[in-house]
Parts: structure tokens; C-alpha cells; sequence
């Protein structure tokens, strides 16, 4: 392989990386703060894709349409929370699996019922001439995600380690009783949990969608990859949801540019296999230090 | 106690008379059962038409996988979320075998159960180490490549295209290619596996395997070899499914890769919880509301899966313990009020 | 380390206490021994047997048993298959057998089923209804469900780990009662607890823990009067009896 359709690789391959560590921070989030596996995930991803596509061609300037979809997600997460977790938060974690189950079939619905089933595309951020760095190219798309990805883990982890609110959701990943016990109010650590990864989700959408397009099922790849990278990383852990996402990314963009022609059907396969050789080894992950049960 | 001589009577389980009342082991009570069967062997004189029926062997087929899930989940308290790929092994194992070798279809059928098993026993033995969300995400791993593998491997299975030049299956001459013949074969095989499934919960194995999910400390120093139990329920529920599928190939006459990704793992997830996982009727229950809901709303298109959601989420949240139990509970409730208020 | 350099011996036919303060690593030992922990080094011999490094599910075919601390109860399940299970080890009916209900199959769960109510009435609990659900019973009543299940592997040593925890008294002396039963029937019991007067009262020997190190092992008197086992729990020198090496009250202080 050429450096030039290395380089092309790789900066698919961060970009897409980003793109799953969002979407695995999202994860990681919820089941730390309530030891669930949100299968709806995905869908958050979905909704922000397609109410940016919507908002931008009604109109809107990009980045009021992209805040206002985000903003809308992260609502929906919590109305999620409120709605279908808070009623059931007593029952066993296989029933609440079920109901974000039931939550993504819904929003799939919902998502299919006002947009279609067809691909919409949406205009990119700033243009869409290639910049070139030598002989591979990049595009201000690719800046945008990894840049807005970037500043969005940044902007969340000066949160944690400042803010009240920040600690005591770190304070609340780890022993939860103690918590409450100290004053914190559990549950509304968890609604936050669920409103954040609506908004990593639904930003996560947005910023793929110039690239990707939007549909309706969408978010299924995309959660179940953004979850396998989560698992990669050491669920629970959030630097590991990051670390996993790009790692995930940038194997499954360089293992379908290394792959043998006619093999490159198999790409998809790569991130669960991945994820399954994780489970194997050490299911804890690679920066995973047990988390909740 | 004056101490007693003799090897016999100083263990301490051969003191005093033994005094077993019926009912105290639990099993299926063969009244219900038969009338089960009677049922099921009557329902085509009521349903009308071919597209009732097709349904009702859906139901069937459904009902067999969602058997296996059940002992899995409910019983042995593992979890499944990629339980489509053994019902695709056996399905494309019945296709591949009847397509390209001309094999009698009733040796494709078993060696769906077989491969599937085997591939169970395979995979289960790394997998089942793992617990709890792990193994759930572990299973929905493999189902997917599995699914990935039907998709891109067009040399063994013509990929999407899917198969669909197989001979049916034949009993004495008769080929099964109509309704009402696969629904009686497919009836006859959920009965069985029914009453099967249920001698093994109440027996000395099925037991244990319940033992495992409450107290793998407690069942471990009690005698029961954690692993191979697990391991066992795994691949009963692989065969299981193996069964189904070989019998979807036969009944639908064509297959493709669509009908068994990660899509049909959840719906089986459904059935089994939505039914309830503490009994086997449950289970057949689960897999029927399920097919007949989805069915009922496939028509109408726009809003089925809205609907679809809703009803799932709703169900979960208010009667937890699965349609099943929840339902024969709010009976019981409905009733006993009923009879204070009669009787007060 | 919770355990260190521990040697315990436990002769047939006797009941042995395992006693000591809070985290002397009593319930680490019964871990051990039943391979819920794997060992350091060392070895664990059951009748001259090797059984350290056995899987648990081995090392109860040989003939061990035990309870725990927090009542393990399998609470799908009713009294009897509770009880039943603790057969397990002792029966042989697979797969096969039991998905077809062959009659062999039936005729052992009837065994079984009727050696699992011996096993009750032994302990106490023949009156209750035994396809009742397990976890609906007193908490005294489950505690006496684990000893029933452990009896029901005919062990050779049964291990008891806090039998009289959350007991009333008077549910606690029936437990005693109880010990000196089963060892008549030919069972040898290693018993933990932190209710000296069981232990006083059943135990033909104790060994007495601290901060996983055995410091004391005699007969239930020798071992009340030992200096170092009460220093173990009192955390200060005092004899059992007054006297003028008495250490006197300073002036305040409590």
C-alpha cells in the first residue's frame, strides 16, 4: 500500500474513530451510572443526523440547525430516562435491556414514519474542495468531526473534574450508595447520564451525516460498533470508550484498505471480531478495571 | 439418640420413613398437556385458509427456538443475543446440503441440529466464561459475524441472492409442501420439544442447571460442574434452534440471509421475556403474542414498529415478570377480589 | 494474606469450632477447602485424598459439604429441589434420561426426593410443606434448608459456616442439638461462629484464628483461658478471672 492511501486511511480511520468514541462514551455514561446497556444508543445518533438534515435544508444556518438537533437529542434522552427507565428502575437489568430495546424499535419507528426510508444527504459544514497534504487529501469535513470530537472530550472532561455536578457523576459511577449517602441525588445523576449521551449521540449524528448520509436505521452499525468499541476500551471507563472508538475506527478503516479485493465485504465482521477477541482476553477491557456488575 | 451400629444407618439421609406425597415433585401436569395437543391437532379445522395457517406454522417454528432461549435464559439464567445464527446454520445447512448435494432433505434437517450444536459447543466453551452483560455482548458478536459470514460468503450460500432449489421434506412418499401438512409436522415437533423441555427442568440436570442461576457458590459445592452444565443448556438451545431452522427452510422454500441477523436475535429476545421466562408455556406464549403482534401490524405499515416499541416498553414496565405470569397474576388478583367482595 | 501458614487438623467423628475475631479468616478457610479460593501453597487432604486443586464440584463427590454465611439459597426453586440438588453429587441421571423421563430416571428422583425429605424431618423442617418456595421461609428455617442440603450428599465432612448468625436462642440451642445429631450419625463437622455459647457447648475442640494465623487449639475450656486468645478479642493482657494483676481504672476514660 502507497503512504499517500495509508495517510487516506488513517484519516478515515480517525474520523470514523471519533465518530464510535462518542457514540462509546454514550454508552459508557449510562452503564455507569445505572449498570445498563442502552441499545437505543444508536438511534440517538440517528435523530440528530436527520433533524440537522431537516433543520439545514428548511433553511436554518448549520450551526444553529446542528446545536438545535443536539439540543433536541439530548432532550429526548432524557425524556427516555423519565419516561421508560425511572418507572422500571427496580426491575432486573435483562427487563431494562429490553425496554431500550423496545425504546430503539420505537425511535426507528419514529425516525422511518417522518423521514423515509431513503438516504438524505446533508451539505457539509464548510465546503467540500479537498485539502492536500501531500499526496493523500482531506476534507473540511474530516477537520470538522475530529475537531468538534476533540473539543467535545475536552469541554467534558475539564466538566468532570471541576464542576460539582462533574464529580459527584464521578462520584456516582463508583459506588453509587456511598453517593446518595453523601447527599447526591442518584437519580438525577442518572437522567443527566441519559440527557449526555443523547447529546453525544445526537451531535455524533450530526457531524456524520455531511459525510455518511442520514437514514433511519443508521443507527444500528453504529451503536453495536460504538458499543463493541466501548467493551474494547473497558466499558465503564470513559477514557476507555474514547481509546476503544478511535482504535475500532482506525483497525476496521486500515483492515479494509489492507484486506484482499473481494474481502472488503467482510469489514463490518472486524469490529465484533475485535470485540470478541477482547472478551476473550481480558473482557474488562484495555483500561478496564471491573466497573459495575 | 443412642448412636446406631451398622454402615446403613449412620448416614444421616437414611433416618426415619419416607413419606412422599404427590405433587411434592414438580412436572407438567399431562392433563394440560394433552389437552394442548388436542388443541393444537384441532386448531386447522378452525382457522381458515392457507395465510392463517402459514402463520400458525411461523408461530411453530418460532415457538421451538424460543423454547431452547427459554431453558437458556429463564432457567440456566444465561443470555443469548445472537441466537438468529444457529437458526440460519440449520436453515442454510438444510438449503446448502438439499441444493448442492441432493441430499435427502431429512439428513440436511438433522445435520442443521448437529452443526449447529457442534458450533454451540465450540463457541460456548470460551464464551460461556463470561457473564452477565459480557456474555450477552459475546453472543451478539457471534451472531453478527455469523451473519456477516451468510452475507459475503457467496461461494457457499450465493450471498443475498439466497437458495431456494431444495426438495421438500417427504414422510413415506408424501412430500410436505403444503400448510397444513408442515403444521402438523411442525406441531408435532413443538409438542415434543415442550414436554422435553420440561422433563429436563424437573429432573436432576434440569435442577442443577437452575441452581447455577441462582448460586454458582452453592451448586458448585453441591456437586454441580458449573461449566459443563452451562455449556449443555447452550447447546441444547443451539440444536433447538438448529431444529427451527432446518424446518424455516422447508416452510418458506427459500432462504436468505436477511431473515436471520441481529434483527430476528432481538425478536426471539422479545418472545422469551415478554412470555416469561419461568415457564415453558410461557415461552410458546411469548413466541405466539410476539409473531401475531408483529403480523397484526405489518399491515399496517407506517406506524407498526412505533407500535411495536410501545407495546414492548409498556409491557416491560408494568408487568416485568413477562405477559405470562403478569397476565395469570392479574387473573388471580381480579379473581380473588372478586370472590372477598362476593363473600364479605 | 488471610490465611497464613495454617494447619488444621480435623479427626473423624469429631466437631471442631473455628473461632476469632472479625476478618481472622475463618470463612477464607471453608472458601479454601471447597475451592471457591484457589490456594497459595499448601495442600488440603480429605481421608488421606488430595483435594486442593480440585475443582469444588470434585471436592464434593469426595464427601464434603457445606453452608454459608449468607444463606445460599437457590430461590427458584422450592424446599425440596432445594434440598435435592444437594443429592446431586451422589445421583447420576443425565440428559438423556431425563428429557425421555425413563423409568431408571424416575425411579432415582423418587430416591432422591424421598432422601431429601429425610433430610428435612433430620433437621427440623418435616413439617413444612416441601414443594413450598424456598425463599418464603424464615430466616432461621433457611439456615436449617442449607444444612438439610448439605446432609443430602451423605458427607463425610459437613462445614458450617455461622449456623446460629441472626438464630434466637432458643433456635440456636435446637441448632446445637442438631450438631451433636449429625455427628452421630458418623459426620465430622468443622462449625464457625461467633456464638461462644454453641461453640462452648457442641465443639469437642477449637482452634481459635487471628488475622489469619492460628494462635490457640484445645478443648472449649482450655481455649477460654488461654492469655493470647483473649488478648485476640479483648485487644488488651487481661486474665479471665480477677486479680492483683488487675489493671486499674485510671481516673476518666471510658
Amino acid at each position: 500500500m502507497t503512504s499517500s492511501a495509508l495517510v487516506q486511511f488513517l484519516i478515515s480511520g480517525i474520523t470514523l474513530g471519533s465518530i464510535y468514541a462518542m457514540i462509546a462514551l454514550g454508552f459508557a455514561l449510562i452503564y455507569n451510572a445505572t449498570g445498563i446497556v442502552n441499545f437505543a444508543q444508536g438511534e440517538f445518533v440517528t435523530l440528530g443526523a436527520l433533524a440537522a438534515i431537516s433543520l439545514s435544508a428548511a433553511g436554518w444556518p448549520m450551526p444553529v440547525a446542528v446545536l438545535a438537533a443536539v439540543a433536541a437529542v439530548t432532550v429526548l434522552g432524557a425524556v427516555l430516562e423519565w419516561g421508560a427507565i425511572r418507572p422500571a428502575r427496580n426491575a432486573s437489568v435483562i427487563t431494562l435491556i429490553i425496554i431500550t430495546v423496545g425504546a430503539s424499535i420505537l425511535l426507528r419507528g419514529v425516525a422511518m414514519w417522518l423521514w423515509g426510508p431513503d438516504a438524505l444527504p446533508m451539505r457539509p459544514f464548510s465546503g467540500e474542495d479537498p485539502i492536500s497534504l501531500g499526496q493523500a487529501s482531506i476534507l473540511p469535513q474530516h477537520l470538522w468531526i475530529m475537531g468538534i470530537v476533540l473539543a467535545t472530550m475536552v469541554t467534558l472532561r475539564v466538566l468532570a473534574e471541576k464542576t460539582q455536578v462533574g464529580k459527584a457523576m464521578r462520584a456516582c459511577a463508583v459506588n453509587r450508595e456511598a453517593a446518595r449517602l453523601v447527599g447526591i441525588p442518584a437519580e438525577r445523576m442518572v437522567r443527566l447520564a441519559f440527557a449526555l449521551s443523547g447529546m453525544l449521540g445526537g451531535l455524533a449524528g450530526a457531524i456524520i451525516a455531511p459525510l455518511a448520509m442520514g437514514q433511519y436505521d443508521m443507527g444500528i452499525m453504529l451503536g453495536l460498533k460504538g458499543f463493541a468499541a466501548a467493551i474494547l476500551g473497558g466499558i465503564g471507563n470513559p477514557f476507555g470508550a474514547v481509546l476503544g472508538g478511535l482504535l475500532l475506527g482506525t483497525l476496521e478503516s486500515l483492515g479494509a484498505g489492507l484486506s484482499p479485493p473481494g474481502w472488503s465485504g467482510y469489514k463490518d465482521a472486524t469490529a465484533f471480531a475485535i470485540m470478541l477477541v477482547v472478551l476473550m482476553a481480558k473482557p474488562t477491557g484495555l483500561l478496564g478495571r471491573g466497573g459495575r456488575s | 439418640m443412642s448412636a446406631p451400629g451398622g454402615k446403613q444407618a449412620s448416614r444421616a439421609s437414611d433416618q426415619g420413613p419416607p413419606a412422599l406425597r404427590p405433587g411434592a415433585l414438580p412436572r407438567m401436569r399431562p392433563a394440560w398437556f394433552t389437552l394442548a395437543a388436542m388443541a393444537v391437532a384441532a386448531l386447522p379445522l378452525v382457522l381458515r385458509g392457507d395465510y392463517a395457517l402459514h402463520l400458525a406454522v411461523a408461530i411453530g417454528i418460532n415457538a421451538i427456538v424460543v423454547l431452547g432461549l427459554n431453558l437458556l435464559m429463564g432457567y440456566a439464567g444465561q443470555v443469548s443475543l445472537g441466537q438468529a445464527a444457529f437458526v440460519g446454520i440449520g436453515a442454510y445447512a438444510s438449503a446448502i446440503l438439499g441444493s448442492k448435494l441432493d441430499l435427502s432433505p431429512w439428513l440436511g434437517l438433522l445435520t442443521g441440529v448437529g452443526l449447529s450444536a457442534v458450533v454451540a459447543a465450540m463457541v460456548g466453551v470460551p464464551m460461556l466464561r463470561l457473564r452477565g452483560h459480557y456474555l450477552a455482548m459475546g453472543t451478539l458478536g457471534f451472531g453478527m459475524i455469523v451473519h456477516i459470514v451468510m452475507v459475503q460468503w457467496e461461494g457457499l450460500t450465493t450471498g443475498t441472492t439466497g437458495i431456494s432449489s431444495f426438495a421438500p421434506l417427504s414422510i413415506a412418499g408424501v412430500k410436505l409442501d403444503s400448510e397444513i401438512r408442515m403444521y402438523y409436522l411442525v406441531a408435532a415437533t413443538c409438542l415434543v420439544g415442550l414436554a422435553m423441555a420440561s422433563n429436563i427442568i424437573n429432573s436432576r440436570v434440569g435442577r442443577a442447571m437452575r441452581a447455577v442461576h441462582t448460586s454458582e457458590a452453592a451448586a458448585s459445592t453441591s456437586g454441580v460442574d458449573i461449566s459443563r452444565y452451562k455449556l449443555q443448556v447452550f447447546v441444547i438451545s443451539a440444536g433447538l434452534a438448529g431444529l427451527a431452522g432446518g424446518l424455516y427452510a422447508h416452510h418458506a422454500g427459500y432462504v436468505n440471509p436477511d431473515s436471520f441477523g441481529f434483527g430476528y436475535s432481538i425478536q426471539l429476545l422479545v418472545m422469551v421475556v415478554l412470555g416469561g421466562m419461568a415457564s415453558v408455556w410461557g415461552a410458546v406464549f411469548g413466541a405466539g403474542a410476539v409473531s401475531l403482534l408483529a403480523e397484526y401490524l405489518r399491515a399496517r405499515q407506517e406506524l407498526s414498529p412505533v407500535i411495536f416499541g410501545l407495546v414492548l416498553m409498556a409491557v416491560m414496565v408494568f408487568l416485568p415478570d413477562g405477559l405470562w405470569r403478569g397476565g395469570s397474576d392479574l387473573v388471580a388478583r381480579i379473581l380473588g377480589r372478586r370472590a372477598q367482595a362476593e363473600g364479605g | 494474606m488471610a490465611v497464613d501458614s495454617l494447619s488444621l487438623q480435623v479427626s473423624a467423628g469429631q466437631i471442631k469450632a473455628l473461632i476469632g475475631p472479625n476478618g481472622a479468616g475463618k470463612t477464607t478457610v471453608f472458601n479454601l477447602v471447597t475451592a471457591i479460593h484457589s490456594l497459595d501453597s499448601g495442600q488440603i487432604l480429605v481421608s488421606g485424598a488430595r483435594v486442593s486443586g480440585l475443582p469444588s464440584h470434585r471436592i464434593a463427590a469426595l464427601g464434603v459439604a457445606r453452608t454459608f454465611q449468607n444463606v445460599e439459597l437457590f430461590t427458584n426453586m422450592s424446599v425440596l429441589e432445594n434440598v435435592m440438588v444437594g443429592a446431586h453429587v451422589r445421583t447420576g441421571a443425565g440428559l438423556a434420561s431425563a428429557s425421555l423421563r425413563l423409568p431408571g430416571m424416575l425411579r432415582e428422583e423418587i430416591g432422591m426426593a424421598e432422601k431429601a425429605l429425610r433430610c428435612l424431618r433430620l433437621v427440623g423442617l418435616g413439617e413444612v410443606p416441601p414443594e413450598q418456595d424456598a425463599r418464603s421461609l424464615a430466616f432461621g428455617q433457611q439456615r436449617l434448608l442449607e444444612v438439610a442440603r448439605g446432609l443430602a450428599a451423605d458427607p463425610k465432612l459437613l462445614l458450617l459456616d455461622e449456623p446460629a448468625a441472626g438464630l434466637s436462642t432458643a433456635e440456636t440451642a435446637r441448632l446445637a442439638e442438631l450438631v451433636k445429631r449429625i455427628r452421630d450419625l458418623g459426620v465430622t463437622v468443622l462449625l464457625v461462629d461467633h456464638d461462644m455459647d454453641l461453640v462452648m457447648r457442641v465443639s469437642d475442640e477449637v482452634v481459635v484464628l487471628d488475622h489469619g494465623v492460628k494462635i490457640a487449639e484445645g478443648t472449649p475450656r482450655e481455649v477460654q483461658r488461654d492469655a493470647r486468645v483473649i488478648a485476640a478479642y479483648l485487644g488488651e493482657s487481661e486474665p479471665a478471672q480477677g486479680g492483683d494483676d488487675c489493671p486499674q481504672p485510671t481516673g476518666e476514660g471510658n
